[in-house]
């Protein structure tokens, strides 16, 4: 898992502090006993310091641990048992019925239980309910808690904190997309899409370039009820920037949301652009392109791009979109080419309906090569059932 | 006779200089892995399940499992691999020439199909003699020829056809997220060309319908050791490895490539006895020789549970070989030892694997024996052998206990407190005794190597709870 850049200090910073403390604590002991004259009297100490402190401090920390373990073991058994009446009750003063000292009490004395199944019914329900628990969290000074969480060290504490207010439409601070590690960022941006700041989507897709696969990827998900006005504004503006990174970005939205969301010019946004970002967009000619030929002529062109490696996923976006005038080509890719690209092609070849089967029929019957065909026809029979 | 004496007090001082290095080096290792686990706890579980499970654009994966004779197993550790939480992955079984009914009952148990599926890549391989294919076309098995696991896993790549290839071991379990988990590296850094996830043991857990349902301690001493030596391997040396991107072993149980870089590596080497260690060490080696931007990650949270043996017998076939296949594979790339060119690989990775783990069971051996009968027939002082002692044992029980500690500090598996308790003891009992015939067999796999001995060696295994199971059943 990656961790910070300050952490990353942090960790050297620890093990240098650790390992000076040790060497300098096994020079002391051997200082202290130099005045020996015998070479015993002085090695055994040091041996000592080197191994025997060392393995009676780690067994006095076995054992409280052992301990720690079991007032732990025996919180959770008590949280476990607590944890039916907090949701009971809880959801009964939620609905109005129930009773508020109670729940008072329980968010008081069960503090860590009771936090973690507020933020449960937070994440399970919506609407009005969300508003209830808001003001609910509110009475019960937990948005006073998540608010001071916000800045926690500790990652997970964050996020809960990022998440619950979001989910109540508390969070409306887009410095925090800013923030120095990505999954703050993340949390941030998916809470504030939550907050239903009008300018959110923006600020979130402006901040997709700078963050990992991972990264993208969640975020894609949180943007996707925003789709529509995403493509509308935002995503032509992205594929048309010089910014590689802001188009590649913008077509892993499309790729990831699956969506008929016609984007005006598509095709010839994406044609103008460098062969990797071409080739990305190839999954999702079918949702985004404005007309069937528009993304033809596209496909086409790579179908005929010198690179075996292009041609791959052209065949299959041709059958994607079922651009019959591809097939001639897509044959002559399957005889030709190596194997991943004339497998794609034969695939491509046998979802062109009773058509295409018939092609790759007779290219078993009659080809040199009919490996592919016959792999591609049969799979296409296995999935047809 | 006194110049003998001195000569071999001498080698005794030597060999407790050696034992005190190499556990201060642990120590140090241990150290550092508990400082990253520290930093990583803050974000491992900060990602939910759910929208990387319906993600168009995570990266299809292959599970490719060699399977020789494993009938006890097979049927439940292949429906636990096909019904791993991840969007899009496929499994590749290769029967290797099983004389059991391995592949009969995977023909029956998942209606298998003879297949006409072509392969990708032409690795040369022992002859495949057929292909078997699923109705929904997840999983596949390949029946062929006898060649050995590296010849098996080289099989299997060559009809993978996605981005990500996940080698693991036919009769271990994954746990139901672990793909999801072991991908993140890839996803988080796109340098990243493999990545090795955690081996836990998994006898004393108790095991339902292919997923271990609740975590526990075993009961036997002796796989109590193996635990003890898995927790400081994995989490002590391997995440403090990983940080400095020298990780030089991704276990063959569990580890994920990027397919392109394992074609490029030339696939698995056929015959070697640790095909894992000699991969990863190729991989680093070529791209340290491309000057390539690359990392080797090991990630503690995706667990993959496998049977350790709990026999005496079992366990020493197991460990000459690992020896055997260690050695093998540091001679093959002696030249990337002490070598700059390969930054800290060369320079630290390699060294101290050589060092400190492959060919220290001759000194650690001579040192008990030279203690030992020294002190018998009186001819070292009784200061050198407790030094030795306290270098050796003292300071080797300090470390396995800080392993123990460790696992309580970060991943905290062992839900009840009496399994601590019964691991802390068994880290104390396991530097006298265990750890001593540990080192004789190695050191016996040293002697193989030097003998030109190569065998596999046959294991027995109980195939866990699943595997009596299926026993039951199919009898």
């Amino acid at each position: 898992m990656k961790i910070s850049e300050s952490s990353r200090i942090r960790v050297w910073i620890s093990i240098t502090l650790l390992v000076s403390l040790y060497i300098g604590a096994v020079y002391w002991v051997y200082r202290a006993s130099s005045g020996s004259f015998y070479s015993t009297a002085r090695i055994v100490p040091l041996a000592t310091s080197l191994a025997v402190v060392p393995l009676v401090l780690v067994v006095i920390l076995a054992i409280i641990s052992t301990i720690a373990k079991s007032i732990r073991y025996v919180a959770r058994v008590r949280a476990a048992s607590i944890s039916p009446e907090i949701r009971e009750t809880l959801a009964s003063v939620i609905v109005g019925e129930g009773d508020r000292t109670r729940l008072r009490w329980l968010a008081h004395h069960h503090s860590r239980p009771f936090e973690i199944i507020f933020s449960e019914f937070l994440s399970t329900f919506g609407g009005k309910i969300n508003f209830e628990l808001g003001m609910l969290a509110s009475e019960l000074g937990l948005v006073k808690k998540w608010r001071r969480a916000i800045h926690s060290r500790n990652f997970l504490t964050q996020k809960m904190a990022l998440a619950n207010l979001g989910r109540i439409g508390l969070v409306s601070d887009p410095s925090l997309l800013h923030h120095p590690l990505e999954q703050t960022r993340i949390e941030a941006a998916s809470a504030l899409l939550n907050s239903g700041l009008p300018e959110a989507p923006g600020l979130v897709f402006k901040m997709l370039p700078d963050q990992s696969l991972l990264g993208r990827l969640l975020l894609a998900d949180s943007l996707r009820p925003f789709a529509t006005e995403l493509c509308e504004r935002h995503i032509p503006n992205g594929i048309r920037l010089n910014d590689k990174r802001a188009a590649k970005a913008s077509v892993e939205l499309l790729r990831a949301w699956e969506r008929w969301i016609p984007i005006p010019d598509f095709s010839r946004l994406v044609s103008e652009r460098d062969i990797d970002l071409r080739v990305a967009a190839l999954p999702v000619l079918r949702f985004a392109a404005g007309t069937e030929q528009e993304a033809a002529q596209e496909v086409i062109d790579l179908l005929e791009f010198p690179d075996e490696r292009v041609r791959a996923p052209a065949a299959k976006a041709a059958a994607d979109i079922g651009i019959s005038a591809t097939i001639p080509l897509l044959i002559k890719q399957m005889r030709k080419d190596g194997p991943v690209s004339a497998l794609a092609a034969a695939q491509a070849l046998a979802r062109f309906g009773p058509n295409g089967r018939d092609l790759l029929e007779s290219e078993i019957l009659s080809s040199s090569r009919p490996n592919y065909a016959l792999q591609a026809l049969e799979q296409s029979l296995v999935e047809r059932g | 006779m006194s110049g003998f004496y001195h000569v071999i007090n001498i080698v005794l001082d030597v060999i407790t200089v050696y034992a005190f290095v190499s556990n201060f080096n642990y120590f140090v290792l241990m150290s550092l892995g508990f400082f990253v686990l520290r930093a990583q706890r803050t974000t491992e579980g900060s990602v939910e399940r759910d929208p990387l499970f319906k993600s168009r654009l995570m990266p299809a994966i292959s599970i490719i499992a060699p399977a020789h004779n494993e009938e006890l197993s097979i049927v439940q550790s292949t429906r636990s691999m096909l019904q791993l939480e991840y969007p899009e992955h496929e499994v590749i079984i290769v029967n290797d020439a099983s004389t059991d009914r391995t592949l009969q009952l995977l023909i029956e148990e998942f209606h298998l199909y003879k297949s006409a599926r072509q392969p990708l890549h032409d690795f040369a391989t022992a002859r495949v003699k057929a292909v078997y294919e699923s109705q929904d076309l997840k999983l596949l098995v390949i029946d062929k020829d006898n060649g050995g696991k590296s010849d098996s896993l080289n099989a299997a790549i060559n009809y993978a056809c996605t981005p990500l290839v996940a080698a693991v071991d036919a009769d271990s379990l994954l746990e139901s997220n672990s793909l999801l988990l072991v991908v993140r590296p890839f996803l988080e850094d796109e340098s990243t060309i493999a990545v090795g996830g955690i081996i836990r043991v998994v006898n004393g857990s108790k095991v339902e319908q292919g997923a271990v349902t609740k975590v526990g301690a075993p009961r036997k001493m002796l796989v109590k050791f193996q635990v003890v030596e898995y927790l400081r391997a994995f989490l002590g040396g391997r995440v403090a490895l990983s940080y400095m991107n020298s990780l030089l072993l991704i276990s063959g149980a569990f580890g994920l490539f990027r397919r392109d870089n394992l074609i490029e590596a030339g696939g698995f080497e056929l015959g070697s006895l640790a095909e894992d260690l000699e991969l990863v060490i190729r991989l680093h080696r070529i791209s340290r020789e491309k000057k390539r931007d690359y990392k080797i990650v090991f990630v503690p949270t995706p667990v993959c549970w496998t049977e350790v043996p709990d026999s005496l017998k079992n366990l020493r076939v197991q460990r000459r070989r690992w020896q055997r296949g260690g050695v093998e594979s540091m001679w093959k790339h002696r030249g990337m030892l002490f070598n700059p060119k390969f930054g800290i690989v060369g320079c630290f990775g390699m060294p101290y694997l050589l060092l400190l783990e492959i060919l220290a069971p001759i000194p650690n051996l001579t040192g008990y024996v030279i203690t030992v009968v020294g002190l018998l027939f009186g001819f070292i002082s009784s200061t050198s052998a407790m030094l030795f002692f306290i270098g050796s044992v003292l300071f080797g029980t300090m470390i396995s206990i800080s392993a123990v500690l460790l696992e309580e500090f970060t991943t905290r598996r062992y839900a009840h407190p009496m399994d601590l308790a019964s691991l802390i003891l068994a880290a104390f009992l396991e530097n006298i005794g265990y750890r001593q015939v540990n080192a004789l067999w190695r050191f016996r796999g040293i002697l193989d190597v030097v003998r030109k001995k190569k065998v596999w060696g046959k294991m027995t295994r109980r195939g866990f709870v699943l595997g009596a199971n299926l026993q039951q059943s199919t009898r």
